[in-house]
């Protein structure tokens, strides 16, 4: 292990920066928080995205990690204790200093603060919190912090520091305890769970204090969130989905991230991927993930045991929209609001939109266009006064294959589908030729 | 015969237009706003070049804040600082069909059973008129692009501590820019520049902002950053370089979010 003295700033910022680009969360939304008039910064509930990083992800925190120098060997991570990288941590100061400097200058939105685990858990998040108490008391910042909980650290340390922070995630790591216990084996599902549980009721009993008294500090105002490896143990979306939504439901995260596995290190329990980090699946992951939050949707309802994986050709949505097409066609000018929801093609924002415009009169699919609906996907679902745009017929391989054909605007016959070929396929040409 | 009205190129000019359209009496559809003289005359048509007057602005802008609610209010005063030549248009002939049409039968309810309500705060909804969509439209993109700027503006210290940002936006927002950063910065000193439009948008503590219009920007303003505005770039680019994860690496979904017009003075993108 190297461990350098005397390194500059920017040196540190460089490396440690490296070390935190793995950590997905990096938004600033859910809090929103009034300048005093004594310091400088404020909230925006919306959170605000000040760049874009080469990747196309955006940078809205100083994304750092504290040091990482760790005493774990996690197989996946860059900084595991049996890998030979520079070593290094900031000072609580030299954070500060940066925080303030890049915020001033209106770069950032506030602080995303992680760190490797230095001597023992314990330690670790000591120095954490003396970070963003110094940030608050000394500096007078009243930005965002994400805070990670170092999973291992006394209770009375979180707590502590949940009340100086806007957001505070443990990383759940991986979705199974088994694939921690393959990947990361000093780490237990169960060390994991108690701090988030310990988030998850104070929040809540502060809510309640904040209700009561209007000034009472906030704990963790913007919720907490969690992230999870795709693809580096080998479980299917629908475990995946399983668990975020019994995260949501049990825990009351604000969000999951699924950030999809990077090969960063060579060993011999971690998978090859040659094609990459596995991107698409990661983006199915997200989208199921909106739909649950969003859109009403159950788990149960977008994958099951007998269909434990995402179709990589439609999005989520439209793969239920077609297994479900008895509950097609939708009545633009009288469905209600989660019915509308359920239509491929209409988001949260169109399907406002059309519950308040008809309000003023009968839609058509010209005011549909307009609106904002993606009639490309959304015309095989809806009438608008009991006319379907066009002459389309209500079957799965039909639907399938014009969606995928965007350029073409009038449906045509149906030839190919979707759906894997075998050697003893029934498909419309197989049985016309038997009939013939 | 159509009626040209040509108003000035101010929130107040045009709610004055839009009285002066309003009490000729020639029928609504008669009439056009535009905040810009026309290039080519046309033939049966008479241009009509409205006077700012306060008190007829002062009108229109409460009967629309006592009618049609604080919130339609926001916008419509968004939309009138767009760049787009129709807003005039748009927003006159939102008020009319609101003050003059579907409005005046919000007392009753709808033919379809809907009782649209007694104020007219939620009329942006009725995205079936045309004008109210134009409108409706008009404003996003003034607010979409004022959010961008809140987003993408990058200070620069200068020597004598103050913080100075250049922009040039598309509409005019700069006055939409001060709540954020007032209350952001209470205790600094800092300085917006709109290049394009020549105003500036000052800040000092405990006095609050202030705009000022035909200020010139010194052709050397980089000259005067502090010392330590340098070493802060550096870093900020560097920090943004290292947090891209490399097998990721999308420029595509780089340019999709933040486009390339955007980065002329974001310190982190090379446009040389």
């Amino acid at each position: 292990m190297i461990i350098q003295e005397q390194m500059s700033v920017g040196e540190k910022l460089n490396i440690l920066s490296d070390a935190a680009k793995y950590d997905v969360a990096c938004t600033s939304s859910g809090s929103s928080r009034k300048n005093d008039g004594k310091g400088m910064g404020n909230c925006e509930p919306a959170g605000i995205c000040h760049s874009f990083a080469a990747d196309g992800r955006c940078i809205s925190l100083l994304k750092i990690l504290f040091t990482n120098e760790c005493i774990y060997d996690c197989k996946y991570c860059i900084n595991r204790s049996s890998n030979d990288v520079v070593r290094t941590s900031f000072t609580p100061d030299e954070i500060c200093e940066l925080t303030m400097g890049f915020y001033r200058r209106n770069y950032i939105e506030g602080l995303f603060l992680s760190s490797g685990v230095l001597h023992n858990p314990g330690y670790t998040m000591e120095l954490l919190y003396e970070t963003v108490y110094k940030l608050r008391n000394v500096h007078h910042f009243q930005g965002y912090i994400h805070l990670k909980a170092i999973p291992g650290a006394n209770e009375e340390i979180i707590q502590r520091a949940g009340y100086l922070v806007d957001r505070m995630s443990v990383n759940l790591e991986l979705p199974t305890a088994d694939g921690l216990k393959k990947l990361a084996p000093n780490k237990t599902r169960k060390n994991i769970l108690r701090p988030m549980r310990q988030i998850q009721l104070a929040a809540k009993e502060s809510k309640q204090e904040v209700a009561l008294y209007h000034h009472a500090p906030a704990f963790v105002p913007a919720g907490q969130s969690t992230q999870m490896i795709i693809g580096a143990t080998g479980e299917s979306d629908y475990e995946l989905v399983h668990v975020a939504e019994s995260l949501y439901r049990q825990f009351e995260l604000k969000r999951v991230f699924y950030s999809a596995y990077v090969h960063v290190n060579e060993d011999s329990s971690l998978p090859a991927l040659p094609g990459g980090p596995p991107l698409l699946r990661e983006h199915r992951l997200y989208q199921a993930d909106w739909l649950m939050r969003f859109y009403g949707f159950r788990g149960e309802e977008l994958l099951s045991e007998n269909q434990p994986n995402f179709n990589v050709m439609l999005d989520p949505k439209c793969d239920w929209a077609l297994r479900h097409l008895e509950r097609f066609p939708v009545e633009i000018n009288r469905a209600d609001y989660y019915t509308l929801l359920r239509v491929p093609g209409i988001g949260t924002t169109s399907a406002w939109r059309i519950v308040g415009a008809r309000k003023y009169g009968s839609l058509d699919f010209e005011h549909l266009k307009k609106i904002g609906v993606v009639l490309k996907r959304a015309l095989y679902f809806i009438t608008c006064n009991g006319r379907t745009m066009y002459p389309i017929r209500l079957d799965a391989d039909y639907i399938v294959r014009n969606m995928m054909n965007p350029r073409e605007k009038l449906p045509v016959e149906p030839g190919i589908t979707y759906e894997q070929l075998s050697l003893f396929d029934t498909s419309t040409v197989g049985k016309k030729e038997m009939v013939v | 015969m159509k009626y040209v009205y040509i108003c000035p190129d101010t929130m107040a000019g045009i709610f004055t237009g839009v009285y002066d359209a309003w009490a000729s009496k020639v029928g609504h559809e008669n009439v056009e706003l535009r905040v810009k003289e026309p290039d080519d005359l046309e033939f049966f048509c008479e241009y009509i070049t409205v006077k700012e007057d306060m008190d007829k602005a002062e009108k229109v802008r409460r009967s629309i804040q006592r009618k049609l609610g604080e919130g339609v209010y926001h916008s419509i005063c968004y939309a009138a600082c767009a760049y787009f030549p129709d807003r005039a248009q748009a927003i006159y002939h939102t008020l009319v069909d609101f003050f003059a049409k579907e409005g005046a039968a919000s007392k009753r309810p709808l033919a379809s059973g809907w009782h649209p309500g007694g104020t007219g705060s939620n009329y942006f909804e009725n995205l079936r008129n045309p004008h109210v969509k134009r409108l409706q439209e008009i404003y996003r993109r003034v607010s979409m692009e004022s959010y961008r700027y809140i987003e993408i503006l990058r200070f620069k210290e200068l020597e004598n501590k103050v913080l100075f940002a250049v922009i040039e936006p598309e509409h005019n927002i700069l006055q939409f820019l001060a709540p954020h950063f007032a209350e952001r910065f209470p205790l600094e000193r800092w300085l917006i520049y709109d290049k394009g439009r020549k105003r500036a948008l000052g800040h000092e503590p405990g006095k609050g902002c202030a705009l000022l219009d035909g200020a010139d920007l010194p052709e050397h303003y980089q000259e005067y950053c502090a010392d330590s505005q340098a070493d802060y770039e550096r870093l900020w680019k560097d920090f943004c370089n290292h947090i891209a994860i490399k097998e990721r690496v999308s420029w595509a979904r780089q340019r999709q979010m933040i486009p390339i017009k955007y980065r002329k003075y974001m310190e982190e993108f090379d446009t040389k």
